[in-house]
């Protein structure tokens, strides 16, 4: 019988390895503070009243988590190791057009979440801005491990950077011919301290959610020609507690879209129905 | 431009805001000329829909006039006039090229959370609370449409906005109820609920080639509609339903079932308390008195279809009676743009005409208390049609002594 296999491993050349990161002792402080857990309770209590919100459930399961294991183990154990994540859509694209897509490293800004540039600086390197919660940046350069065409990229980061990173993309044809199974393998060293406290502000975007949604996004733009949101629509005025879910459930539409027009024009003539 | 925003449970305000203006490239602006309030609306009114957020625009049933495109929309043009179902969908995704319309993969902002409550995330809906996607509704003089070559349906006849308004989602609903029923020439059916979805229904599945159907409801003006359909009615306030139904087919029950009421179905006796208490507490979204009966009371091997709407968690349902009895079930959000074609025509052709349902014709700042009636069921209230550039028509109390009597 076939194991079906779910884990993917970085190829060596890509993998980060342990030691590059080295895990701060403030993280673990963080993990012990008491705001923490009153961020938890306050999370569970959003979720009872069924504001329902995957920040929300985070936290809650984070609270479980951390009551289960020792919180200087958990997070500890968690400082130390590299974060993987993956995430798999299945695309209704041929393969190669995807491939072109993702290669396309200068458009990345249009799918992934909070990547404000990226610019090429070499044949396989490239340079990358994102912004951060509360109005840093943090910039990063990029290699290419791996160009398969119609396959697989891998890339890491390389040089100084407080975040090292590493992923891969692989495109494989569905059964049946129905699209094109798109799956992306990351790999993060999360330092503590001052990133890990910025990284709090995200709630509701762990590095898998991160992975998750900037894959998703990119399904949709290949697929649908844009990424839907509703940022920028009108609304009538929001509550103190409407603006306390929001920031639980992330309610922030990447993509500072830019409208294609001012207002309506209301010039327009009307063909009146009766 | 006026709109009608959702401020809370039982709390609607129409508020004045910022016009809607092109976000995406496929999307376009439309003046509307005609909306609606429908029955799922009522599920938001009454707070029973999680992830709603104060400030809202609400509303998916309606109609107008193009006023503007993005780069990107090819067929549709300035001044069109169209009818825009409730759903939106990209037509290009596995889900939309299944016709599968209402599963759309690409529409919805917050899939994330939809995928957190359902494991996985249906298309987007106008007006209709975050996890289906947080858009803005068409209670209001304009709204933004994505995907505009995809939904709206362009119509190029001079029939009035209320003979063709609801095809933005019950008579489309309705149809799709029937054909999820899987109805076979001379078969029985019961439909529960005799509001505008049911009564679609009811008239579809004679379409499908029921030879009976029989409505199930309370209210005599919405009995009296079913009858128009041609439909044989049962009141379940003075009956009991099963028994009834049982009696009615010759002890045999119904061919097929469909459940036309929802989440929110009135119910009676120990079960309806229980279900009330329960959604009151906010233990369960759902109150299913309806779809256990319409289990009970299918024939064996008979098909139960769900339009009514359930949000989430339900329980006491009879599974062991729907597995022994080798039923099917079929459900969900309406494909919208299969039906929008041939049910246009069958408007065009004088066919039906489903302005029949329409009650009272309000203007905008009516709606909030448009709301409590259609709720209610007052003054004969069976479906309320909205011309959002009227503010008021004065015609949703009728001006003899129960207005007073009925404002407390
Ligand atoms: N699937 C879809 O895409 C879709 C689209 C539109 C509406 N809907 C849903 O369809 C349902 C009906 O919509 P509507 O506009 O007709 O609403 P409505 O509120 O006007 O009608 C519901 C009717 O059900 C009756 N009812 C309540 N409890 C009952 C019971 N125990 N037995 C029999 N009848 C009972 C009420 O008296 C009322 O007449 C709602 O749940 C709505 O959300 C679904
Ligand atoms: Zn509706
Ligand atoms: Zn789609």
């Amino acid at each position: 019988m076939i194991q079906a296999e779910i884990e993917t491993q970085l190829d060596a050349r890509t993998r980060l390895s342990v030691g590059q990161g080295e895990p701060q002792s403030t993280t673990e402080k963080a993990a012990r503070s008491p705001w923490l857990y009153a961020a938890a309770l306050a999370a569970v209590y959003l979720f009872r009243r069924q504001i329902f919100s995957p920040g929300g459930l985070m936290f809650a399961t984070g609270f479980y988590a951390a009551k289960k294991v020792k919180t200087g183990q958990l997070f500890g154990a968690a400082m130390q190791g590299v974060v993987r994540e993956q995430a798999t859509f299945t695309i209704n694209k041929p393969a190669g057009e995807l491939y072109d897509l993702w290669r396309d490293l200068e458009g990345a800004p249009r799918y992934m979440e909070s990547i404000q540039s990226v610019k090429l600086t070499g044949g396989t390197t490239s340079h990358w801005v994102m912004d951060l919660p509360g109005g840093g940046t943090l910039e990063w350069d990029s290699e290419l491990t791996a160009q398969e065409p119609g396959r697989r990229l891998a890339w890491r980061s390389i040089g100084e950077t407080p975040v090292p990173s590493a992923g891969q993309v692989a495109f494989e044809p569905a059964a049946s011919g129905r699209g094109t199974v798109v799956r992306v393998d990351q790999e993060f060293l999360l330092p503590g301290g001052k990133l890990a406290a910025t990284m709090g502000g995200l709630f509701s975007r762990t590095p898998g959610g991160f992975t998750r949604e900037n894959l998703r996004h990119f399904k949709q733009l290949a697929e649908a020609g844009e990424i839907p949101t509703t940022k920028g629509q009108p609304h009538g005025p929001r509550s103190a507690t409407t603006k306390v879910t929001q920031a639980f459930t992330g309610d922030r539409e990447q993509q500072n879209i830019e409208p294609q027009t001012g207002t309506i024009d209301h010039d327009i003539e009307r063909q009146e129905v009766a | 431009m006026k709109a009608l925003c959702w401020m809370g449970k039982e709390k609607l305000e129409v508020q004045t805001v910022d016009d809607p203006r092109i976000l995406n490239p496929q999307d376009a602006i439309i003046r509307i000329t005609r909306t609606a309030i429908c029955g799922s609306d009522l599920h938001l009114y009454d707070g029973v829909i999680p992830t709603m957020q104060s400030g809202d625009i609400i509303g998916h049933e309606f109609m107008g006039i193009v006023e503007e495109v993005g780069p990107e929309v090819k067929k549709v043009k300035r001044g069109d006039r169209v009818v825009v179902p409730f759903t939106i969908a990209c037509g290009n995704c596995f889900f939309c090229q299944s016709t599968l319309w209402s599963l759309c993969d690409n529409t919805n902002p917050n899939a994330a959370t939809a995928e957190a409550l359902y494991g996985y995330s249906g298309s987007a809906l106008y007006g209709y609370s975050h996890i289906y996607g947080g858009y803005a509704g068409g209670q209001a003089q304009y709204a933004r449409v994505p995907f505009a070559d995809v939904g709206p349906l362009v119509v190029n006849n001079d029939l009035p906005d209320d003979k063709l308004l609801f095809l933005t989602d019950i008579f489309p609903t309705g149809y799709m109820g029937a054909q999820d029923a899987d109805i076979q020439e001379g078969d029985t059916v019961a439909v529960w609920g005799a509001g505008p979805v049911g009564i679609f229904a009811a008239a579809s599945a004679f379409m499908f080639g029921a030879k009976r159907v029989i409505v199930i409801d309370r209210f005599p003006e919405r009995l009296e509609l079913a009858k128009k359909v041609g439909a044989e009615t049962l009141d379940y306030a003075k009956n009991d339903v099963l028994k009834s139904l049982r009696e009615l087919t010759g002890g045999r029950g119904p061919d097929a079932a469909i459940d036309a009421v929802g989440m929110e179905a009135h119910g009676s006796g120990p079960g309806g308390l229980y279900d009330r208490a329960k959604q009151t507490l906010g233990l369960s979204f759902d109150r299913p008195t309806v779809l256990r009966q319409a289990i009970l009371a299918v024939r064996k091997g008979g098909t139960v279809s769900i339009p009514g709407v359930y949000g989430g968690l339900i329980d006491k349902i009879p599974f062991g009676a729907a597995f022994g009895k080798g039923i099917v079930m079929k459900m969900g959000q309406t494909h919208m743009m299969r039906y929008l074609q041939p049910l246009l025509e069958r408007i065009e052709k004088g066919e039906i005409d489903p302005s029949f349902i329409i009650s009272h014709r309000i203007g905008i700042e009516e709606i909030p208390e448009a709301f409590r009636v259609f709720r209610d069921k007052k003054y004969g209230c069976t479906k309320v049609v909205i011309d959002p550039w009227t503010d008021r028509t004065g015609a949703l109390v009728p001006r003899d002594g129960t207005a007073t009597q009925q404002a407390a």
